[in-house]
């Protein structure tokens, strides 16, 4: 028999000879080897997903051909067709968290535009400051499938890698209190009016900064203290909470908690935006909100 | 059928082991215990009788389409297969002045230095026909290689391919110089290859049976 398109295994080793051809020894260019590592990174994602369920990475259609092959119902893994990369990256970021979709999509996006446009370089981001990124999401991917680094890149690679990563931690520190420090600033300067003529006009016309996520809840800015708002869409629990208003009349909602990926606040203009940021912050990462009782549950029987 | 256990025991401890005896009965006492009989090509049995062919006459796709009557590169038996076989049993059928080459636990290493970490690391391609698939020489599973159906993807696996190629001279000699001896080999650990046939040794039969003793890892 074939190893199926949507075998976990078979996707995991690919992704490995992926990586290996994008960290082999050799004259390999960056952009080379950007290539591979962007193509291995599809893979992971399809792994991680299609080992929790193949349907996941079957691309469904009415008359449901991928769905059924994914569900081995019917054969047919010639014709399978799996989901693009960007909706992969969506689904591996509800379903593992930090994982990062807009760092992942604009990996995968810079690998089109290097395959299929006429930009001449894989990105204009430096490989110093690429290859941190990218392993970041990588190894959030590789942990989801209960492995390791090792297992991805073997023994000798690993502390590659973790010097990648302990870069990109040290990154996120210090972009961080970049975006904390001219927040700061541009408060400060706006507060006594100092602010150049320009961004005077910008700070006058009080943008709306929210993500407009589902989800919210009030949070201390990091910046200025002032009361801002975390944003989230992801439902990580949902209890029902029912309250007597009086003999005959119940209020009924759900308890819900979320998971938060933004942060805004309109005093001092701070945005942080992604689950890394705002943990370096100290913020919370998951919040407590209320939704609508209707939107969960169906209707319960009684005996009425 | 202690005396099966022991050999495999052996096998395992060794890379490969010996026993005096007759393969029927072997078979049999492997049945009672729950291994499970191995055909190298899916319409073929089990039990294979192996006999040197020129280049010609070889099944165009098997080692002797490619070796004939030569020296045979080490290689583990049903590499080519997702699931291969753990032990591998030979007897000769009367004796053989041509020996087969053993070397055991080449792939045994922590990982650590660069040989060993392209053995875990590196990609092969092993092709199977319609059934073709990637796979690196050493896993949890042990080892598989088969520089005949198998070819390096990646610079770790050429090395890989080097390493194990490099082992030919510590191959140790098996001789069949006894009708009823019977080589068990750990196919997980241990290559093996027919030195190059022996004038007047061309009528030379082997009989081989390959056995899965255990549930491979995921």
């Amino acid at each position: 028999m074939t190893t199926p398109p949507y075998d976990h295994d078979a996707l995991w080793i690919k992704a490995r000879l992926f990586v290996n051809r994008a960290l082999d020894p050799g004259d390999a260019s960056f952009d080379e080897r950007a290539l591979w590592a962007a193509l291995a990174l599809e893979l992971l994602a399809k792994a991680a997903l299609a080992r929790i369920s193949p349907l996941l990475i079957a691309v469904p259609t009415e008359e449901g051909v991928n769905l059924l092959i994914a569900a081995g119902v019917i054969d047919g893994s010639a014709r399978f067709t799996s989901v693009p990369a960007k909706t992969l990256f969506a689904r591996c970021h509800k379903a593992f968290k930090p994982f990062n979709e807009k760092q992942a999509q604009a990996i995968v996006h810079a690998r089109n535009e290097y395959i299929h446009g006429a930009r001449p370089g894989f990105t204009d981001i430096p490989a110093e400051a690429w290859w941190p990124r990218y392993w970041a999401q990588a190894v959030i991917l590789v942990n989801a499938m209960d492995r390791q680094i090792d297992d991805l890149v073997g023994t000798t690679r690993v502390a590659t890698v973790e010097s990648h990563l302990e870069q990109n931690a040290k990154n996120i520190e210090h972009r961080l209190e970049m975006l904390v420090a001219r927040a700061q600033q541009r408060l400060s300067l706006a507060q006594s009016g100092n602010l150049p003529a320009r961004l005077a006009a910008e700070w006058a016309r009080q943008a709306d900064l929210t993500a407009g996520l589902g989800q919210s809840s009030a949070a201390t800015c990091p910046a200025c203290q002032s009361q801002g708002l975390l944003e989230g869409e992801q439902v990580l629990n949902a209890e029902p909470h029912v309250e007597k208003i009086s003999e005959d009349d119940f209020d009924v909602w759900m308890d819900l908690q979320i998971g938060a990926d933004y942060f805004s606040c309109e005093e001092c203009r701070l945005v942080l935006d992604g689950y890394e940021l705002l943990k370096q912050a100290g913020l919370a990462t998951e919040f407590a909100d209320t939704g609508d009782y209707a939107d969960y549950m169906a209707d319960e029987y009684g005996n009425d | 059928m202690a005396q099966l256990e022991d050999a495999q025991m052996a096998a395992r401890q060794g890379g490969w082991s010996q026993l005096e005896g007759n393969l029927d009965l072997l078979r049999f006492a492997a049945a009672r215990v729950g291994w499970e009989e191995v055909a190298m090509r899916s319409t073929e049995s089990a039990l294979s009788q192996l006999v040197p062919v020129t280049r010609a006459r070889a099944h165009r796709y098997s080692i002797s389409a490619v070796c004939g009557m030569s020296e045979q590169p080490l290689h583990t038996d049903g590499a080519h297969m997702p699931n291969p076989p753990d032990l591998v049993v030979l007897t000769s059928v009367g004796t053989s002045t041509t020996p087969t080459l053993l070397m055991a636990n080449a792939a045994v290493g922590d990982g650590v230095d660069e040989a060993h970490d392209s053995l875990r690391a590196g990609v092969f391609m092993v092709t199977n026909g319609g059934r073709s698939f990637l796979a690196t020489a050493f896993s949890p599973n042990g080892l598989r290689y088969d520089p005949l159906c198998m070819t390096p993807c990646d610079a770790r696996a050429r090395r890989a391919a080097a390493f194990l190629a490099d082992r030919r001279g510590l191959a140790i000699r098996f001789l069949w110089d006894r009708p009823s001896r019977m080589l068990i080999i750990d196919n997980t650990v241990t290559m093996h290859a027919r030195a190059a046939v022996d004038v007047g040794d061309e009528g030379r039969m082997l009989e081989r049976v390959a056995f899965r003793t255990r549930t491979p890892n995921p």
